[in-house]
């Protein structure tokens, strides 16, 4: 095994359930998320020996994954939803309860774009500016991208953070 | 505690309990590497022999097209002068008329003039398109989401249900075929019922009305090449025990994407022993905490169920998109004056289970009650 290879099976141990669990977060479906993320890991290791900045490694297979999400998410919802790699006994669901079931719900139903600003906001916790960088787009759009996720996601919780209304025109506030 | 919190604590909590992948993640994604570096060198060298073919016969590339196989005609009947495709993966075969192309291995058809120059770029990103899919789920699996659908069976006898909407200014008409049960791939990889799905969307109401019947022609020529079994399951087998199965209540709670209705589904745990086909009749009920019925309008309801186990059977409060799932549709729930009430679904042999209803804050406020609509359920079938 050449050092790369050594090096590459490091940041795989690292980073592949972290970035399978954002797959799963942004398809909602495990089975989806497996084909996302070895297809980033493997265009990955593809291109390892041109990714001369390690550290950036993780953050050139995440684009990857949320690229490929994202052409999934374009294509027509009949198309995407019928794919070859689904199969019944690997659907899923998160034992979830009470807001947190609600919020699940709600954030399968947000737009890929406001869904994968979420997703890589409040769970890998970037700074707006990476994931702009992941997104293609600018802070600005991320950040509008995020706010009117989170506001959908207020509405579906009902009337608990009345704090912070959905400023979103033409919508009903909670 | 702020919303962003809760969306964390909600994230942490989706994947907290992730199942094993279905095969080891590293060998899976050097496996992947490898056959990426193949495609690649295949595809080079197959654009080099059509090359070189093209240069010595003189033909041009759509009339080498590969994937249209000229067939016996097929069942139902095709219209004559039409050209037939047919994939043998997805088991499908169907007929086009000459002036639409096919695209993405028969994914999609467009019209020709729609298809680019010279129709050589058919694309589901048309302003109109009949795009396929094959589906490892039975074909009534959509309901879930509480969609409005209406059944019906192509000329060739498949059942369907068809379903039509507007979605970012694009209509579409959805067919769910049931394509029956059979295997896909080499052994038993994708065993189990699947369903063909067809849809015909257009980007305005002129376009729907110049293609569309066409289009649903050309969905009523659909049928599989090779025969395959009811997705029902065998009824040759011996019936199941009373103590192989009972009925579940799914564990999420779900609703309806565009009306106020709670979608009430379950499906059928297998327990255990020989193999068997079920077929049962399920009843569902509302009743107080102590019993009593309420008595909603459109209860007691019946459905009836056809199944194999232990192949179709759930392993736990999952619908497992076979033929044991079922749904009820429970319409203005949400105007419902009862406390401490639940629904309760009853087998032939007696087995039940139960379900408390659902707090009227779990309905989305973008889609309220209404409050002339009629409060009732209904089997989603």
């Amino acid at each position: 095994m050449g050092v790369d290879e050594q090096e590459f099976r490091d940041f795989f141990a690292g980073e592949y359930w972290r970035l399978r669990q954002v797959g799963f977060l942004l398809t909602g479906d495990w089975v989806e998320a497996d084909e996302l993320t070895q297809d980033a890991m493997a265009r990955t290791y593809a291109a390892w020996a041109r990714i001369r900045q390690r550290d950036r490694a993780p953050a050139y297979a995440r684009r990857i994954l949320v690229n490929r999400y994202r052409s999934l998410a374009r294509r027509a919802r009949v198309e995407a939803r019928h794919r070859l790699a689904t199969r019944p006994e690997d659907r899923y669901e998160p034992d979830l309860s009470g807001d947190s079931q609600l919020l699940w719900e709600a954030l399968r139903q947000l737009p890929a774009r406001q869904r994968s600003a979420v997703v890589l906001r409040f769970y890998l916790d970037l700074p707006e500016a990476e994931v702009a960088r992941l997104l293609g787009a600018s802070p600005g759009t991320v950040k509008s991208w995020t706010h009117r996720g989170l506001a959908r996601l207020r509405v579906r919780l009902g009337s608990q953070y009345p704090d912070k209304p959905l400023q979103r025109r033409g919508e009903a506030r909670p | 505690m702020t919303i962003e919190e809760q969306v964390r604590r909600m994230l942490v909590e989706a994947v907290e309990a992730q199942p094993t992948p279905s095969s080891a993640p590293f060998e899976g994604t050097v496996r992947r590497h490898r056959r990426r570096r193949q495609r690649v060198a295949a595809a080079a060298v197959t654009a080099l022999l059509l090359a070189a073919a093209i240069a010595v016969a003189g033909i041009g590339p759509r009339g080498t097209r590969p994937t249209l196989v000229p067939v016996a005609p097929a069942v139902p009947p095709v219209p004559p002068g039409w050209k037939t495709f047919q994939n043998r993966v997805y088991n499908l075969r169907f007929a086009y008329p000459p002036d639409w192309v096919v695209g993405r291995d028969g994914l999609v058809a467009v019209p020709r003039d729609l298809a680019g120059p010279g129709g050589s770029k058919p694309s589901t990103a048309g302003p109109f398109a009949v795009t396929l899919g094959l589906s490892n789920d039975h074909y009534r699996f959509v309901i879930q989401n509480g969609t409005q659908v209406t059944q019906g069976r192509l000329a060739g006898g498949r059942a369907f249900i068809r379903w039509s909407e507007v979605s970012s200014g694009v209509r579409s008409t959805t067919y769910n075929i049931d394509w029956g049960r059979y295997c896909i791939g080499r052994g038993s990889q994708y065993c189990g019922s699947h369903a063909i799905i067809a849809a015909i969307q257009a980007a305005n109401p002129a376009l729907l009305s110049r293609y569309g019947p066409a289009a649903e022609r050309i969905i009523g020529t659909l049928a599989p090449i090779h025969p395959t079994q009811a997705s029902t399951g065998d009824p040759s087998r011996p019936a199941c025990r009373p103590d192989q199965w009972r009925p579940v209540l799914a564990a999420p709670t779900k609703f309806a994407f565009d009306r106020p209705r709670w979608v009430i589904g379950g499906d059928v745990e297998y327990l255990g022993g020989p193999a068997c086909h079920l077929q049962v009749r399920l009843r569902l009920t509302v009743e107080r905490a102590d019993g009593t019925a309420v008595p909603v309008p459109g209860t007691p309801s019946e459905l009836t169920l056809a199944a194999d186990l232990p192949e179709d059977g759930g392993r736990s409060r999952q619908i497992m998109r076979t033929a044991t799932m079922w749904f009820w549709g429970w319409d203005n729930w949400c105007k419902q004056p009862l406390s401490q009430a639940r629904v309760r679904v009853t087998a032939d042999g007696g087995a039940s289970t139960t379900r408390p209803l659902p707090p009227r804050s779990a309905q989305d406020p973008h889609i309220p009650c209404r409050p002339d609509a009629p409060w009732a359920i209904t089997p989603l079938r």
